[in-house]
């Protein structure tokens, strides 16, 4: 008995850790990420290969409940800690001991059913909860009007193949398009008999806008009163046989039959080409590594693209000025934007050194900063000159109209590029007008996120410094996109 | 040349059998063991912890997700390190292979090529969008490498006149393959290292789609597939020995010692430069295969040829 517990003890002595935080702890979460790597632990890229579960600094409510549906699927044995402030190491090493023991395996909720029962899992979906049906020819639409969250969660009828009726289906809250371009439907054919199947979602109050901008002309000849009123309509309906049918009949169907495990099935919606394709609405974060914590991005996915792109900061924290970027080491901060991307990049052995770079950077003693500094010179000078990566990334994520030609190849504002200036700062060498480039309010990144493929987009995010400023702050660019919505 | 006899024949099949699986995870320990090193810069610890790693699984929970395919996620999960052992049934041991077909190269790329649904199915059991993309990246990384991949086992055979691996062995008595096909060896490392979806071919279990295939698995399950990935890798390590480095050959040490001495080095040098490249992404690599991979084999494959003609192999 006693053996198998050291051997326990042994195997789980390297825990891995998922890290739960929001920005504005960075000083924070770099010295616990510091601990944590000079234990030769390591950092989870899912629950389901996580031991320890860290929240760092003060969370909200939205955020808090983001973690519990985490909790649920982090398969024991299994410790959680929240780090607010010092003593970090001793907090570490006690859940290591208590990783040991039996507290370690309490009786928890079984994920799956976590997952169909808390609307909350769908709404703050993180990695291990992404439970949805992919590749179904029924459109299914669960009802989200408990949450005031899950409204812009739906959309997507399958319609396409109805007698001829092209039915776009629109099912999102008003918040899911403002800033958006509305010619991005455009690509679809809106003549003679479309129909836009719109969800109502009584339970926000916004589906008294939600048809705003849609253009209703085409749909001449078609009873479309049941839509409106008929809240959690259509789900789960094959509706092939109600082709030619007045569509406001479908008001009083249920939509339950369009759940798995109380997860929406995909639909299928017009893709970036106009095409009908499955759509399945996802949310990436608010936890994600390489992701900036509490970010979240809601949209629609079509094979691995992501359309309807929306983001947002959990707990609304964009409200709170959060920490500035300026009262932080600025080469550690561009070490910290590397590390990440350099992660989404998939390039763990350089974003290990430009997280190492970075901690000695922020360490204690003019020998490790000294040490730091020689580091960030090394990493960024190498970053920088990787040809792979410059080939696998450059081109993508393009900011403004024209499109200039870096002497590199790459385009002029482009993630290569932001790369290249990120390296310039972390080995000291940046000038601070590069800052405004580096800098993006969060329309302007739905916008550039748009149509992209799942790795694109993430690839786009990790080449920026995204933290909530209020929107006064954001520089001119970010000021367009306000205009626009 | 003597005729030899598989290793089943000579041993028994049991014996033989657990000799193969032992090779292996032998083989699949030390690539991570290697790797671990190479990632973390820990030489003291590096070897140790792949054995930690394990039993870390082994103790953890399995765990499953809201109304997962459960069949076809278990069937992808165990397939993967069969198929690793199976594809090791056809590399040699001592100078025998477990099973000794007409057909050995083909058997080897069938295993590979199943490994598709494999891990396509770990992709799409789980009922995750993150293992599900992770599955789909798999495939089109599979359109990338898989042809150049049967081009360079190909040549090889073409060189030997056989597609047996110990017949390939014997032919490279003289010169090693390697010195007239250096392009079929690298490609051959390349796509392995594609199909284990390992370091630069990694994007399938990316960390931007939170571990992709590997995103819900954990224990018993994550060290299957890990187990698997690494028993791969190993064996391509081994595979490329025996098709392009002469197996056993080598002066003054015994034979066996020079093969592990090969693999080792295989082993490192893969390791080193893989883990010093960022991930490809699969959709710009299939056009690097498409049009300079496949094309070079090509060009390859007819220089074999016309070597074989001259008779420069006999």
């Amino acid at each position: 008995m006693d053996l198998s517990n050291r051997l326990r003890q042994w195997a789980m002595a390297r825990p891995r850790v998922l890290i739960v935080t929001t920005a504005g702890n960075d000083l924070l979460r770099w010295h616990v990420e510091a601990e944590v790597a000079r234990r030769g632990w390591q950092f989870a890229l899912s629950p389901a290969d996580t031991d320890i579960l860290l929240t760092i600094g003060a969370i909200g409510p939205e955020l808090s409940a983001a973690a519990d549906v985490l909790w649920s699927q982090i398969p024991q044995p299994r410790q959680r800690l929240a780090v607010t402030g010092e003593p970090v190491g001793e907090r570490l090493e006690a859940a290591l001991l208590a990783l040991g023991t039996s507290s370690a395996y309490q009786d928890g909720d079984d994920p799956a059913t976590v997952l169909s029962r808390g609307k909350r899992a769908e709404d703050l979906m993180t990695p291990g909860a992404h439970g949805q049906h992919d590749g179904h020819d029924m459109a299914g639409h669960a009802d989200h009007g408990a949450t005031g969250a899950a409204a812009d969660k739906h959309a997507g009828h399958d319609m396409g193949g109805h007698a001829g009726h092209d039915m776009g289906g629109h099912g999102a809250a008003a918040d899911e398009h403002a800033g958006h371009d509305m010619g991005g439907h455009a690509g679809h054919d809106m003549g003679g008999h479309d129909m836009a199947g719109h969800a109502d979602h009584g339970a926000t109050g916004a589906a008294a806008d939600e048809h705003a901008g849609h253009d209703m002309g085409g749909h001449a000849g078609h009873d479309m009163g049941g839509h409106g009123a008929a809240a959690d309509e259509h789900a789960g309906h094959d509706m092939g046989g109600h082709a030619g049918h007045d569509m406001g009949g479908h008001g009083g169907h249920d939509m339950h039959g369009g759940e798995v495990a109380g997860l929406p099935m995909a639909g299928t919606a017009p893709d970036r080409d106009g095409l009908e394709l499955d759509e399945l609405k996802v949310t990436l974060g608010p936890v994600l590594p390489g992701w900036p914590g509490g970010l979240v991005l809601r949209g629609s996915m079509q094979g691995d693209v992501l359309t309807r792109v929306e983001f947002s900061w959990v707990d609304d924290v964009d409200l709170v000025p959060a920490d500035p970027a300026g009262g932080v080491d600025r080469r550690a901060g561009a070490l910290d934007v590397l590390t990440s991307f350099l992660l989404v990049a998939g390039w763990p052995w350089a974003a290990q050194q430009a997280r190492r770079a970075r901690d000695d950077l922020v360490g204690i003693g003019p020998a490790r900063v000294d040490r730091g500094a020689r580091a960030a010179v090394v990493v960024a000078a190498r970053v920088s000159r990787s040809r792979p990566l410059a080939w696998s990334v450059r081109g993508l994520g393009v900011r403004g109209a024209e499109v200039l030609r870096t002497p590199g190849g790459g385009a002029v504002g482009d993630v290569w590029d932001r790369v290249r200036r990120w390296c310039e700062i972390a080995s000291g060498a940046g000038t601070s007008e590069t800052d405004e480039e580096l800098v993006v309010g969060l329309r302007d990144l739905a916008e550039l996120v748009e149509g992209a493929e799942l790795a694109a987009a993430r690839l786009i995010v990790a080449s920026f410094d995204v933290r909530p400023v209020p929107e006064a702050k954001v520089p001119a660019s970010a000021a367009r996109g306000v205009a626009d919505a | 040349m003597p005729e030899l006899t598989s290793l089943a024949d000579a041993w028994g099949l049991a014996p033989a059998v657990l000799a193969v699986v032992g090779f292996g995870v032998g083989l699949g320990t030390v690539f991570a063991a290697v790797d671990h090193v190479v990632v973390t810069g820990r030489p003291a610890r590096g070897a140790v912890e792949p054995v930690r790693g394990a039993l870390r699984w082994l103790v953890q929970q399995r765990r499953t997700t809201a109304a997962p395919d459960r069949l076809l996620w278990r069937i992808g999960v165990v397939a993967v390190p069969v198929l690793a052992v199976l594809s090791l049934a056809v590399v040699p041991i001592g100078g025998r292979t477990l099973l000794s077909t007409s057909a050995d190269l083909v058997w080897f790329n069938a295993m590979e090529t199943l490994l598709w649904a494999a891990v396509w199915l770990i992709g799409w059991g789980p009922n995750a969008v993150p293992a599900l993309v992770g599955g789909y990246r798999f495939l089109a990384q599979g359109l990338a490498y898989e042809l150049p991949l049967m081009l360079a086992l190909i040549t090889a055979g073409l060189a030997a006149s056989s597609l047996r691996t110990t017949d390939i062995l014997a032919a490279q008595a003289d010169l090693w393959f390697v010195v007239t096909m250096p392009v079929a060896f690298a490609v051959f490392l390349v796509c392995a290292t594609a199909f284990a979806f390992w370091g630069p071919f990694a994007a399938p279990a990316g960390a931007d789609i939170a571990g992709g295939v590997l995103s819900e698995l954990s224990g018993v399950h994550r060290l299957l597939v890990e187990a698997g990935r690494a028993v791969f890798l190993g064996a391509t390590a081994a595979m490329a020995v025996t098709l392009f480095l002469g197996g056993e050959a080598g002066p003054w040490l015994p034979g066996p010692v020079w093969y592990l001495l090969k693999i080792a080095v295989v082993v490192v040098a893969l390791v080193g430069v893989g883990r010093r490249v960022p991930v490809l992404r699969p959709d710009r690599f299939v056009e690097v295969a498409w049009m300079v991979l496949v094309p070079a084999m090509l060009v390859q494959a007819l220089v074999v040829g016309l070597l074989v003609l001259a008779g420069a192999y006999r």
